[in-house]
């Protein structure tokens, strides 16, 4: 083993797993996707290394290897479960939910209604822009945004409610849902 | 003195002498494009309601490519009151194209909502106003008795890059 | 006559190569020597030739952008999607282009924080050290210039933070920005395309004559290794093309690349345009510039010199927090832009001082409470076994078939998904295919030593 290699490429696996990590699976933030390339990256260059680390002067012993296996576990979990796991299924209720929003400057329908759906139901969110600028609709957390749609056109989203809860639904783009461009959008449980 | 240091001082007066010529050279990398805002017709005053605007390539210079810059472009305001106002068409925040809203009688930017005031061209809301940097560049006008307008010159820096987020 | 036809062309090829090699040898080529090691060696020996590598791929992949690549308003974002999706593996070459830039980047860095901690840059390695680190800072602009040059929304918005910095450097900002970025985006694009592909590598090549040592290893398997990682990175994750930049279109909030996000999250904390974004960074190179000043004990090993390593951790650290740092942005999209990239300030310094004054702490007690003794326990138990690997022949054989059944294979499948457009796929199997090389070369070398004996 060599001990200088065996600490950096633990290192260089460490920050891509978590690198990797914030990219694809956290919440925190949506600009963090941006991570995924160097992060990848790391992990693949510091994978490479580690045999190299751990033959170069003789077979490691058990107690150095305890740290190789901590990280790769680590990285397993993060990494590797999520892609079996997947999020958790929700059984769709059969409903479909049509919804029409109006988008003008700076408001849905005016008024921003609160839009209430229950669990597992499939809602259709039809965006017709009638303001004087590009506009966009996503519920946060729950779909993507839409793509953006100039004046007069219009556009429909399609989602299952999957989770509980209230979320926003707003206008993308930046600094509309700032000047009134959001509402809620509550899911509650199943009624039966 | 020796004479060999005579020799040396030479030398070395001839050197600099010989390369003083070059030093102004420099001029070649700084681009002052004073040259390049020359007096140029832009519209008449008939081609422009009063509330409206016009958006103008300015300096023109008839290649597709050069006139497409985004820093080329700029407003042409007739406020309501008659008066004739021209600023640069890019948002100081992200260099969106902003425009004129004849219903507010504001200059808003389509992209994060920086809001200004026509009037005099200072940011009062959205990203832009938070900048330390807050006022479009503005065209210097000129209206002769025909009523065509002239741009001629720019005050402000164009593309100057937004401060902070 | 046949057998002696053989000899009498093997001895003039032998010839022909004596003749040109006794002519190069008066040329600078032969001022440098090129180790090919034995055996395995630890890569930290030649982190720099590997960096050198990445370089000599961005090279070539580079020209081969240039071919296309159209620095105009009109043109630019079109040509790189043309190269992208119509240009026969344009997309694999623009993959490799891009990740080939991350791994220099990022063995730069590893470079540079090897040598910190081991103690390289003493022994009248100054000169070297220092040009090594405006390398550093040249890769770094010669990163940034170019994924600016796509002028997709990211582009642009890097090319704002540019421009925004260099303007407001102090009495000299303006007279800089007009000869850095010229006057309009015409200028800038043609500005950071002479930049990208002529002026900074020119400088980079003319400063590694200084920083290159005479004795370079250069170790194939690694190299194919790296070649490997660098295309299975590309499959993994294919860089976006984004959308191109369109000033009537309200861009989404995007981040600029990762090289970037630690200065982007200085920016963002509000206070002084300049003190953040030139002057906080300046003074953090000047810092690695003095190290050879600063540092004048004669001890090479890291724990001799606790400050210098605490400094040195907490510089790897502080690169690591501000660039992940620099992605957050506050998911709570109804609230206002400014509001959502605003970094409080306070927090921000406190959690760097912090970090700076733990790494110097950790290190000083580990220098001199923990250290001793696990060197102590260390001599005591030292058991230094003579290793070596030794093969069986037939292992061999068995093994080399093998890589090699896999290997064809994987160009079969990589030819095979490239004609149905499955460019990831392609890209991994090359890599992956590359990897096998290396090894099969170090197997190689392992056979050929045991014949040595
Ligand atoms: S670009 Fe105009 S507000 Fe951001």
């Amino acid at each position: 083993m060599d001990r200088g290699m065996y600490i950096s490429s633990h290192l260089l696996i460490l920050f891509g797993i978590i690198g990797t990590w914030l990219s694809l699976y956290s919440n925190i933030s949506d600009s963090f996707k941006e991570l995924a390339g160097v992060s990848i990256l790391l992990i693949v260059l510091g994978l490479m290394t580690l045999p190299v680390a751990l033959l170069k002067n003789g077979p490691p012993n058990l107690k150095q290897l305890s740290p190789t296996a901590g990280v790769l576990i680590i990285g397993v979990i993060l990494i590797g479960l999520p892609i079996f796991t997947g999020p958790p299924r929700v059984v769709e209720s059969g409903r479909i939910i049509n919804i029409t929003l109006i988008s003008t400057e700076w408001a849905f329908n005016q008024t921003n209604p609160t839009i209430q759906v229950e669990l597992g139901d499939r809602v259709r969110i039809t965006l017709i822009n009638n303001g004087t600028i590009t506009h966009s609709i996503e519920v946060v957390g729950l779909g993507p945004p839409s793509p953006k749609i100039n004046p007069g056109e219009n556009i429909t989203i399609e989602f299952v409610a999957t989770k509980e809860g209230t979320f926003d639904y707003i206008c993308p783009i930046p600094g509309h849902a700032e000047f009134g461009m959001h509402g809620k959008f509550i899911v509650t449980s199943r009624t039966k | 003195m020796k004479r060999r240091d005579f020799v040396k001082g030479i030398v070395l007066a001839s050197g600099i002498v010989g390369i003083t010529p070059f030093i102004p050279a420099g001029k070649f990398l700084v681009t002052t494009f004073s040259f390049k805002y020359v007096r140029q017709k832009i519209a008449n005053v008939n081609d422009i309601p009063p509330n409206n605007r016009l958006l103008f390539t300015y300096p023109k210079t008839g290649d597709i490519e050069q006139d497409s810059d985004p820093f080329r472009k700029f407003l042409l305001i007739r406020l309501p009151n008659g008066e004739f106002k021209a600023y640069s068409a890019v948002c100081l925040h992200l260099w969106c194209i902003i425009d004129y809203k004849p219903d507010k009688v504001d200059i808003e930017c389509p992209c994060h909502g920086s809001t200004y005031n026509a009037q005099t061209g200072v940011a009062f809301k959205g990203p832009a106003s938070k900048q330390f940097n807050k006022t479009l560049p503005e065209v210097k006008l000129e209206i002769d008795d025909n009523g065509d307008i002239y741009a001629n010159g720019v005050i402000g820096v164009i593309g100057y890059g937004r401060e902070g987020a | 006559m046949g057998e002696k036809g053989h000899k009498n062309i093997g001895k003039l090829l032998a010839d022909l190569y004596n003749w040109v090699i006794d002519r190069l040898r008066r040329t600078v080529l032969f001022g440098i020597r090129l180790v090919i090691p034995k055996k395995l060696l630890s890569i930290h020996g030649f982190l720099g030739m590997l960096t050198l590598v990445t370089f000599i791929i961005l090279g070539v992949t580079g020209v081969l952008l240039a071919f296309y690549y159209k620095p105009s308003i009109t043109q630019a974002y079109t040509s790189v999607k043309l190269i992208n999706n119509e240009v026969e593996f344009g997309i694999i070459i623009r993959n490799i282009h891009y990740h080939a830039a991350n791994a220099m980047l990022i063995l730069a860095i590893y470079h540079l924080f090897y040598q910190l901690f081991s103690g390289k840059y003493k022994v009248r390695n100054e000169v070297i050290w220092i040009t090594g680190i405006i390398t550093g800072v040249l890769t770094f602009l010669e990163a940034y210039t170019g994924y600016d040059l796509i002028l997709n929304e990211r582009g642009v918005l890097a090319i704002n933070i540019g421009a925004s910095l260099t303007n407001s450097v102090p009495i000299i900002g303006r007279t800089l920005a007009s000869i850095l970025l010229g006057f309009g985006f015409s200028d800038i694009i043609l500005h950071f395309y002479i930049f990208h592909i002529l002026v900074i590598p020119l400088l980079m090549i003319i400063i590694l004559t200084i920083h290159l040592p005479r004795n370079l290893i250069f170790d194939p398997p690694v190299v194919a290794v790296l070649g490997g990682a660098i295309l299975i990175a590309a499959g993994l994750y294919p860089v976006p093309l984004g959308e191109g930049f369109n000033p009537n279109i309200p861009p989404g909030i995007t981040v600029p690349e990762w090289y970037i996000t630690g200065l982007y999250a200085l920016l963002r904390t509000g206070i002084d345009k300049f003190v953040a974004g030139v002057l906080l960074p300046t003074l953090f190179i000047v810092y690695f510039l003095l190290i050879p000043f600063i540092d004048k004990n004669k001890s090479m090993s890291w724990h001799d010199r606790p400050l210098i390593t605490g400094l040195g951790i907490a510089g790897l650290a502080q690169i690591a927090l501000t660039t992940v740092w620099g992605f957050y942005i506050n998911p709570n999209k109804v609230i206002g832009l400014a509001e959502r990239l605003a970094i409080d300030p306070i927090q921000f310094y406190i959690i760097l001082a912090i970090i700076i004054a733990a790494s110097i702490i950790a290190s000083y007690v580990y220098s001199i409470y923990i250290h001793p003794k696990i060197s102590q326990n260390r001599t005591s138990n030292k058991t230094v076994k003579n290793f070596k690997f030794t093969i069986s022949e037939r292992a061999i054989t068995a093994l080399v078939i093998a890589a090699i059944a896999i290997q064809v294979i994987l160009t079969i499948y990589s030819i095979n998904s490239y004609a149905n457009k499955l460019y990831n796929i392609s890209m991994i199997s090359m890599g992956a295919s590359l990897t096998i090389f290396g090894f099969l070369i170090h197997l190689a070398r392992i056979f050929s030593a045991q014949e040595g004996d």
